[in-house]
């Protein structure tokens, strides 16, 4: 068995060192930065629920009775569903919480580019007004549309950090439920400014 | 056995051909290296969010939730976006988008994400001596002193040309859209909860021409009474420069679809410069959350006469600088010279009339302005109601 693998490590072995060529430098100089990336996709959060709190006996996990899930479907059946991912933060040595709570739903986006770019100004290039500027930078070319379904969350403050904590107690202080589209244009440039 | 170390041979070798390519940094080339911010610049940007009922794609619906009415069982107040657009300027309220675009930030002087050196902002004195401060910054104004001053603009007019003011974002000069931007939203309160239709309201807000140039967010960590119980805790601080300028600013209201709009309330040359937070003065803005889980914000009280931070000595109850203690009495003085101010100013006040500023008469009530605010403690804090 041994042998058999060592024979096969052996027969690959030439076949790496003679595959391998040095780039010359002219070679190197050939190459230009033919770059950039395209994304497509889509973010979803706790779209079939989430597994914070509820009352609601159907949510129970059947195979652990004490653990919750939380289904969307039936978020509202109880006063105490809730239902979502949740972040919380907390900045101070003493107090409470601040929360992003039952986030959930879907953020789609088609044709979000990544590239980098070499910045030159001339007279036809007016892109910038013209400011000089002797830059490469990354470009992120925005999507034309970024869709949201159902897309909401909360932003509350809380004194205990878990919903389950016991004396939880929570003020929302705004939400968002977004449905549908957002048109962008544009690109945003990042590059390094200095002021170590 | 025999099987790894013929696989550590062949590693070896790969490894030795790239072991050409690894090459010692030198100290002078690591001395170069310094610790660089991120800069920021949208280009040929635009941005909108349109509900249907106002003609954006169908299903289009935009909610802010959270807010409730104060009926014993409290009911969700209904509150769509019905509109938000950031656009180049020329956008007729935001009913005109279509190839109005404009750049955020300049190459030169962009939105910038950065560390500072906290001794280097306050001179080693205040809250965030010794600290390092997390700024995200809007373009800067041009620096009068330091930088050519024929190269700022005017922050408020839509048509400022070079060398008129402070501000470096540029208006659309007809040849290049600028830096200055249309915004605004259509806000439509929905009443759903069995009452008539009828009270259903919308609110417009539209800004035009804008730039924000100046603006910063400061973030630093340091120890303040954040409750209120005379015991400093450790938290996050801030010190904000919030600065809007906006040729035109408009507030209007109309039907749920946009039409139909009522007469408007108009500032023109809006220009508002807010500053929360001096922490040269030991005065940080601190946000936290109370045991309760409500809302604090505060601008920590000036020190008072006695206290070592403001020089540890007293001042004459003439306030006199004679009879006062030197060192005491120059800080006061220097904080109400030179520490932060607030200043909000309008050149007219319109009333009536629809559509931009600039497109029909109105009825002018003249100027306002207020300058020079100083905020010596503030505390703001949330309840149920």
């Amino acid at each position: 068995m041994i042998f058999k693998r060592l024979i096969f490590v052996f027969g690959l072995l030439p076949v790496f060192c003679y595959s391998l060529e040095k780039i010359s430098d002219d070679d190197l100089s050939l190459v230009t930065g033919q770059n950039g990336v395209s994304i497509s996709g889509e973010l979803v959060f706790n779209e079939n629920g989430g597994p914070l709190l509820s009352t609601d006996t159907g949510n129970v996990d059947p195979n652990d009775g004490s653990i919750v899930w939380g289904v969307c479907d039936t978020d509202g059946n109880a006063v105490e569903d809730r239902c979502g991912a949740r972040l919380a933060v907390k900045l101070n040595e003493s107090g409470g919480w601040y929360a992003l709570d039952e986030l959930k739903g879907k953020v789609s986006f088609e044709g979000l580019t990544l590239k980098s770019r070499e910045i030159i100004n001339t007279a036809t290039d007016a892109t910038f007004g013209g400011d000089v500027a002797d830059l490469t930078v990354l470009e992120i070319g925005l999507p034309n549309k970024v869709k949201f379904e159902k897309f909401s969350y909360s932003y509350v403050t809380s004194n205990e950090a878990r919903p389950t904590d016991a004396g939880y107690s929570q003020h929302v202080r705004y939400g968002v439920d977004f449905n549908g589209s957002v048109n962008m244009q544009g690109n945003i440039l990042i590059f390094p400014t200095g002021n170590p | 056995m025999l099987q790894r170390i013929i696989l550590t041979t062949a590693l070896f070798s790969a490894f030795s051909m790239s072991h050409a390519e690894l090459a010692d940094l030198t100290e002078s080339e690591l001395s170069d290296v310094s610790g660089e911010g991120i800069a920021l610049v949208f280009e040929n940007f635009q941005m909108e969010m349109k509900g249907e009922v106002i003609g954006g794609d169908a299903g289009n619906d935009f909610q802010i939730t959270g807010i409730q009415d104060q009926e014993l069982i409290p009911n969700a107040v209904n509150v769509g976006i019905a509109q938000y657009y950031i656009s180049g300027t020329g956008s007729n309220l935001g009913s005109a988008l279509d190839g109005k675009l404009v750049n955020l930030g300049r190459l030169n002087n962009p939105i910038t994400i950065d560390l500072l050196d906290g001794n280097a902002l306050s001179a080693g004195t205040g809250s965030w001596a010794d600290k390092s401060v997390l700024a995200i910054a809007m373009p800067t104004h041009v620096d009068l002193e330091n930088v050519d001053p024929t190269l700022g603009y005017n922050c408020t007019d839509a048509s400022a040309i070079v060398g008129s003011g402070t501000c470096s974002s540029r208006p659309d000069d007809g040849s290049f859209h600028g830096e200055r931007f249309d915004i605004g939203y259509r806000i439509n309160r929905i009443f759903d909860n069995n009452l008539s239709s009828v009270k259903n309201v919308n609110l417009n807000f539209h800004a035009v021409s804008a730039n924000m140039d100046g603006s910063y967010m400061r973030f630093w960590g340091g120890s303040a009474d954040i409750d209120a119980d005379a015991a400093d805790k450790k938290t996050i601080m801030l010190e904000v420069q919030m600065n809007f300028y906006a040729s035109e600013l408009i507030f209007e209201s109309c039907d749920l679809d946009g039409g139909n709009c009522g007469e408007q309330v108009g500032f023109k040359d809006f220009s508002m410069e807010l500053a929360l937070g001096d922490a040269k003065y030991h005065q940080p803005m601190t946000i936290g959350v109370n045991n309760g889980g409500f809302l604090e914000v505060r601008i920590h009280e000036l020190p008072a006469p006695g206290d070592t931070r403001s020089g540890g000595g007293s001042i004459a109850a003439n306030g006199l600088k004679p009879g006062s203690d030197a060192a005491t009495w120059d800080w006061y003085d220097d904080y109400y010279k030179n520490g932060r101010k607030t200043n909000i100013s309008i050149s007219d006040l319109t009333i009536g009339g629809t559509g931009p500023l600039s497109a029909g008469p109105k009825e002018s009530f003249g100027s306002a302005s207020l300058k020079n605010l100083q905020i010596q403690y503030l505390e703001v804090i949330s309840h149920d109601i």
